[in-house]
């Protein structure tokens, strides 16, 4: 491999921190695979479906009501880009499933503009996921995933689906958009968990 | 759904850089010496990877600045001051360096005399690159396809090619009407502000001459100049774009 | 991100199938639209890059990278017309 006299590149691998393969970076990158959908918050809801007695709601009023959490994590992108100390303010996935009995282990989440990704159910409980709509501070904006996005941060990054809308429980595991196309189906960094068969 | 896994071919090769031109405070125009070079089209570009110590790669797009007939390949390249690759290109590589890239590729976004006009090339900032390539092309190969060119760009200052555009528009078949967006200075006679179907109307041709359109530059830039060619009546499918990303000028 | 266009997958599209790409034509399933590839709507900042139609969003292609690899999906391409050479 040619090395590029004088190029460093903006990342470099720091500490324990950061995962095999992963290079550190101080900017917010924009992923996404289509257009930006902008939903009006007044028809925006947030629904548990699938695998439940009922599918549950909560308007985007119900959901500013709920107890936000703040918390600070570093996020993994499988696009090879660390960025340390994110500060987020969201509602525990637990909050959501607690209100919904199942008999599901795995689930899907969905978005606007078609988005999916699937997660073990176990992964979004204990205080290990979050649905955000905060970022330093400030409302999410819609490129990073407004007006709310799932974040799961011990996965990589695409398992955050942006433009959040709901989580299907099913008893049966789906890959979701990424993961139909050949990656992991879970996702793990630490693991080098990046494309299917990893 | 068809799929199908295949395998990268290894089409990497290097360039060493001859020169660098600083055409803006902010823009450079980098000249390779390319052994081989298995010559291109006018409007084509390359894809430069970037290695670092640790093994970190990146690309990025750039447009060929030269004509095929001119002695060595060429790309000019605009600082994004929180970019990754551009500041690294325009600031940090110098002559000497070898640069690795892959290219000549694109099919689309080319013009040869044999697609003839007349034409219209519409570029906003750094998009003039292609655009340049295709105009010296029109001249070195004496060219009688009739052309207009309206450039976007901030400042005089910022303007890309000012001197060449300025020669090029000597040239009885060709015309050059340019807008500065931010800062015109007083005595400026072109337009002042942002494209608008008014301003493609009268700087490019009537409707009814067919002309085959060329537009370059940031992704807004690019839709809001094919929207409005597309409202005055122009047939889409004469109108070739390229999207540099990002949005602006 | 703005989205670029299918001009912006030439590079990996002609290592790919030894040729230029950009101007296969296709016909969107979606909506019925007939252009060439370079005038897709092409998003790269994901783990893959997503080609869609412009006017109705359809994907019609996908290519993912794993490690030299290369997956291209052509979910929206039934019948891909390839250019003269
Ligand atoms: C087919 C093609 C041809 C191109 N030809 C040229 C050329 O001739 N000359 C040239 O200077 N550039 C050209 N570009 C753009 C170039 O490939 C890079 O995108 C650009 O240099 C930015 O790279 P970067 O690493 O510096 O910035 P990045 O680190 O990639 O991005 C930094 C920030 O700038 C934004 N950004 C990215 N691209 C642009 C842009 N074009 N305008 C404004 N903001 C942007 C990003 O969203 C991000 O916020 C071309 C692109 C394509 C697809
Ligand atoms: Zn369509």
């Amino acid at each position: 491999m040619a090395v590029t006299r004088g190029f460093i590149g903006r990342r470099a691998a720091e500490s324990s921190r950061v995962p095999p393969g992963q290079y550190v970076t101080r900017d917010f990158p924009v992923l996404s695979a289509g257009p930006t959908p902008y939903t009006p918050l007044d028809t925006w809801d947030f629904t548990i479906r699938g695998a439940v007695d009922k599918p549950v709601s909560w308007s985007w009023a119900e959901f500013q009501q709920l107890p936000h959490e703040k918390f600070t994590v570093d996020i993994h992108c499988v696009t090879k880009w660390t960025r340390l100390d994110m500060a987020w303010s969201g509602v525990p996935l637990d909050t959501f499933l607690d209100a919904v009995p199942t008999q599901a282990t795995y689930a899907l989440a969905f978005s606007d503009g078609g988005y999916t990704t699937n997660i073990p159910l176990a992964d979004l409980r204990g205080g290990k996921a979050w649905i955000v709509d905060e970022y330093d501070g400030r409302p999410l904006e819609p490129e990073h995933g407004g007006p709310a996005r799932l974040l799961v941060p011990h996965l990589y990054f695409w398992k955050s689906a942006k433009w959040i809308r709901g989580v299907e429980l099913r008893t049966t595991d789906q890959p979701g958009f990424w993961e139909m196309f050949g990656y992991h189906n879970y996702g793990d960094p630490w693991k080098e968990q990046r494309y299917y068969g990893d | 759904m068809e799929r199908a896994a295949l395998l990268r071919r290894l089409t990497w090769q290097t360039g060493t850089v001859i020169s660098t031109i600083s055409e803006t405070p902010r823009v450079k125009t980098i000249v390779l010496a390319v052994a081989d070079w298995s010559g291109h089209r006018a409007g084509q570009h390359i894809d430069v990877r970037l290695t670092a110590p640790d093994g970190y790669q990146t690309e990025r797009s750039y447009s060929i600045a030269s004509a095929p007939e001119d002695d060595h390949l060429s790309i000019t390249v605009e600082r994004l001051d929180d970019g990754e690759v551009s500041p690294y290109l325009v600031d940090e590589l110098r002559e000497g360096d070898e640069l690795e890239f892959r290219g000549p590729v694109g099919g689309h976004f080319v013009w040869d005399d044999d697609l003839g006009g007349p034409l219209f090339l519409v570029a906003g900032g750094s998009g003039v690159v292609p655009l340049r390539a295709m105009l010296r092309h029109h001249q070195a190969i004496g060219s009688k396809v009739p052309v207009r060119v309206l450039c976007s760009a901030r400042s005089l200052e910022l303007l890309i090619y000012r001197d060449e555009l300025k020669e090029l528009a000597a040239d009885d078949l060709i015309d050059i009407s340019i807008t500065l967006t931010r800062e015109p200075p007083r005595s400026w006679r072109g337009y002042r502000r942002r494209i608008d179907p008014a301003m493609l109307s009268t700087t490019g041709w009537a409707t009814r001459k067919e002309p085959l359109t060329y537009i370059c530059g940031p992704t807004a830039f690019v839709e809001t100049a094919a929207a409005g060619l597309v409202a005055l009546g122009h047939d889409a499918r004469r109108i070739r774009t390229e999207r540099f990303g990002g949005t602006g000028v | 991100m703005e989205p670029l266009d299918g001009n912006a997958m030439a590079g990996v599209l002609r290592d790919l199938f030894g040729r230029d790409m950009t101007t296969m034509g296709y016909e969107c399933p979606g909506c019925r639209r007939t252009g060439v590839v370079a005038e897709m709507a092409v998003y790269m900042s994901g783990p893959g890059t997503v080609a869609r139609c412009r006017d109705c969003d359809t994907i019609l292609l996908m290519l993912t990278e794993r490690r030299g690899m290369y997956c291209i999906d052509l979910p929206g391409m039934p019948q891909p017309v390839l250019p003269p050479v």
